[in-house]
Formats: structure tokens, sequence, C-alpha cells
């Protein structure tokens, strides 16, 4: 291994990847996604700068959004297929959305408790961003889910692999708001990682509260109250068969 | 870059962020305006909002009931703890005044109040999952829903209290008698604050037991006696 370069300066990409700096050119509905992911930094910035513009970037972090969450409820409806095919989309993105309004208060008052000096709008574009950006991931992710929504029988291993999915987005959602938090100079982030297991806690209920989404059913939503953990034991004892059947009128 | 949110949110944000410099000048009188009032109305704002939550999934009266409790129990933590909170506040070389500590102590509520508040949202979507007292899960539903509630107001004190550690630093200008100062007001609140709360019971709401605002026998017994009678009848 290469000590001398391991510890000199960074590489290139790191350089261009941390930059908190205005973004380049117009905010095309591509050009937000794209330097969402290449450079975040920069559409951090715009939405806490309220540059010119940041309006119509917030309008195609949310069309994104919304966007890519389709297409994954989509992927998810071909699971089960027929009324799934609608109503799962709709039932992730009103989950998705649902997550995040819910739990924006307390992201700016916990962004306030870590030191922040930051408006209540940056707070609200700061998080359209990180769900614009796990929406993208689960994007890319669809296409595999798609092929075990083709292959796979067992309900628990499909709703399994959906969760490592969500997983693998709100870890890079939320490290964007560990981030904005980084280039706005906060060094402790205690209050804003406890407001990120409960961000987790609650996209995890709110999967259980819109059930079903991925197994079959005859109706919307089941009328049975249940905390997720307890539904999700459920399934793993087998006696998650009813819930495929949805609602008991 | 600073903020430039004005009014109310710019005082929520001092207040949460504990800027020392900005507070300190309000305890001292420096500032344009007492905040004193906007303590005050977001105790009741967002504690009442908060204790609502908590009193919901029992209906909408507990969860008036418990939203109008819930603010009386943090007034009358501030009232009866005012003296020996004064007291401490000098005795631990705090260098603050008795009205000094009472407006520190009403701050610290007010960003209890504030972190609650925003919880809000969160806490009835929790009691919107949840199965209603009169189904067979309500007692495994009644201690989830108070362990959940412990832990939120627990943390929120803690944080809140701990808050006021810039403030106590600038005027005393010692850390470790700000800690001292911290730790006797947080240990003095917690200790008269649970006893208060349990005189105020029904908070969470037995379930089989009738919606009320006050129990009959609210001055039978005591926080700890019952903590003790729980722990021996585990």
């Amino acid at each position: 291994m290469n000590t001398a370069s391991a510890n000199s300066e960074p590489e290139p990409a790191d350089l261009t990847r941390d930059l908190f700096e205005p973004m380049e050119g117009e905010p095309t509905l591509s050009h937000t996604f794209d330097t969402l992911l290449k450079k975040p930094g920069s559409v951090l910035y715009s939405l806490h700068h309220r540059e010119t513009g940041s309006a119509r970037l917030l309008r195609n972090l949310a069309l994104t959004t919304i966007g890519c969450l389709a297409v994954f409820g989509l992927v998810l409806g071909f699971y089960s297929g027929g009324h799934q095919l609608w109503a799962a989309p709709l039932k992730v993105v009103i989950g998705v959305l649902g997550s995040a309004l819910i739990t924006l208060p307390s992201l700016y008052i916990f962004s306030c408790l870590n030191g922040l000096d930051i408006t209540a709008r940056s707070v609200a574009g700061v998080m359209a961003a990180a769900v614009c950006l796990l929406s993208l991931l689960l994007l890319g992710l669809a296409p595999v889910a798609w092929i075990f929504a083709q292959s796979t029988e067992q309900i628990a291993f499909f709703g399994f692999l959906v969760l490592v999915f969500w997983i693998v987005g709100l870890w890079f959602g939320l490290g964007l708001i560990f981030r904005a938090a980084g280039f706005l100079g906060v060094k402790r982030r205690f209050h804003l990682a406890i407001w990120a297991a409960i961000f987790t806690l609650v996209t995890l209920q709110m999967s259980t509260t819109l059930r079903p989404i991925i197994g079959e059913s005859d109706h919307f939503l089941t009328g049975e109250k249940r905390f997720f953990l307890a539904h999700w034991l459920d399934h793993l004892d087998g006696d998650g068969a009813v819930e495929n059947n949805g609602w008991k009128p | 870059m600073k903020a430039t949110e004005t009014g109310f949110l710019t005082d929520w944000g001092t207040l949460t962020r504990g800027e020392s410099g900005r507070l300190s000048a309000w305890l001292e009188g420096r500032a344009e305006q007492s905040r004193r009032w906007l303590c005050l109305v977001t105790i009741l704002g967002g504690v009442g909002l908060y204790g609502a939550t908590i009193g919901l999934w029992h209906g909408p009266l507990m969860a008036l009931y418990v939203g109008v409790k819930l603010p009386l129990i943090i007034f009358a933590t501030l009232l009866v703890n005012a003296m020996i909170n004064g007291l401490l506040a000098q005795l631990l070389g705090s260098r603050l005044s008795f009205w000094q500590t009472t407006e520190s102590l009403l701050m610290a509520f007010a960003v209890f109040a504030l972190i609650v508040g925003s919880l809000s949202p969160i806490t009835v979507f929790l009691v919107w999952n949840a199965p209603p007292p009169a189904s067979a899960e309500a007692g495994a539903v009644h201690r989830q829903l108070l362990v959940t509630h412990t832990f939120l107001i627990a943390f929120a004190g803690i944080v809140s209290v701990k808050q006021l550690h810039g403030i106590l630093r600038h005027f005393s200008g010692s850390r470790s008698a700000a800690w001292r100062t911290l730790l006797a007001w947080l240990a003095g609140n917690l200790f008269a604050g649970a006893q208060i709360g349990f005189l105020f019971r029904p908070i969470f709401g037995t379930p089989g037991l009738e919606v009320a605002f006050l129990r009959p026998d609210a001055f039978d017994g005591n926080f700890y006696e019952s903590v003790w009678w729980a722990l021996t009848h585990l």
C-alpha cells in the first residue's frame, strides 16, 4: 500500500464531492438529480442560500422524488399484481412524503439543538434533497427488486429484501442531512442522530400502517392497527397469510 | 451564514441553540424586551399539544384533560422548586439571582416544550397506529406508550436543562460550578416533577379505568411508593 498517497492530498473525486458552493448551470430536472448525486454540496448550498432558481430546484426535487418512488412502488406492485399495480406506488409515495412531513418540525428543532443557525425553509430544503436522494437510490435498486418480485413466492423474503433496499436508501439520504450539518459547521451531531433514528422508525411504522404494500389485497388499507415489529414477527411466525387478503369488511 | 428568520422563530432558534450571549442578555435585562411571555406561551402551546397527543389514545376528552394538565405540571414544578433552585444556584456558585434562576428554568422548559411539541406529529402517528384501549392488547400497548413517552420526556428534559450550561458558564465563569448547578436543578426538577405528575394522574390512563381530570384518590400515596410497589410485585 502506498502510504504516502493515502496520507497526503485527497482524491480529486472527493474534492469535487464535498464542496459547499453555488450550483453550476440552470437547475433543469436532469441537472438537478445529476448534481444531487455528484455534488450534493452544491444543491444544499443553493437551497440554504436561497439562490436564484432555488424554488425551481425544490420543485425538481419534489418531481424527481414522486417519480422515483412511484416507479419503485410499481415494482413492488408487480409482486402481487392486480390492484396493487396502482395501490403500491400510491402508498409508497404517500408513505415517504407523509413520514417526511410529520418529522419535519422535529428536524428543525433538533437541528437548532445541534447548534445549527438555519431557517425552517432551509431545513425543508435539506429534507427535500435527502428524500430525493433516497428515492433516486430506490429507483436504482428497482430493477433488482423487479427480478426478485417475478421469481420470489415467499413474502417474508421479499419483504426483507425491500427492507434492506430501504435501509440502503436511508443510509445515503440521512447521510446527506449529516453532511449538510457538517457544511454548516456542526461537529457534534448527537441530536441529529436521535432524529435519524426517529425518522427511520416512523418510515418503518408507515410501511405497516399502509399495508398491504407487497401482499395481495382486495382493499386499499387494512383496518387493523399494529406496531411494525408485531406485524413483522407474525410474518416470521408464518401467521402473515391473513394480511395478504387485506381488510375484511 | 446567519439564518434570516425574524420574530418568535428567531427567539426559538436562540433558545434551542442555547446561545449563551443572547440568552444572558435576556436574563440581565439588556435585551429590548423580555422573553418571559414568549417562554410562557411556548410552554402552553408545545407542552399542551404534546399532552393532548398522550391523552388522545383514550379519546378527545382525555386529550383535552392531559393537554391542560401537562403545562400545569410544568408550572407547578417551577413554582414548587423556585426557592430551592434559587438557593442551590447561589450555593453552588452560579451567581444567578433567584429571579434569574426562575427565568433560566422557564427558558429550559420552553426548550422542552419546543422539543416535545415538534415530536407531537410523530406521537399522533404512534397513537393512530395503536390498538384502542378496549382491545385485547390494550395492556401491552399501554406499557409501550408509557415507555415511549417516558423516554421522550426524559430525553427532552435532560437536553433542555443542558442547554442552560452556556448561561451558567457565562454567569459563574466556572465550568465546574455550571455543571454542579445544572445537575442540582435537574435532580430537583425530576424529583419534584415526578411527584407532581403523580398527583395530576391520570396522564397515560390505565385501560379499564374511567377517563377523569383527576383521580379521586389523587393525594393517596406518592410516585416513589408506587415505583417501589411495582418493583416488589414484578
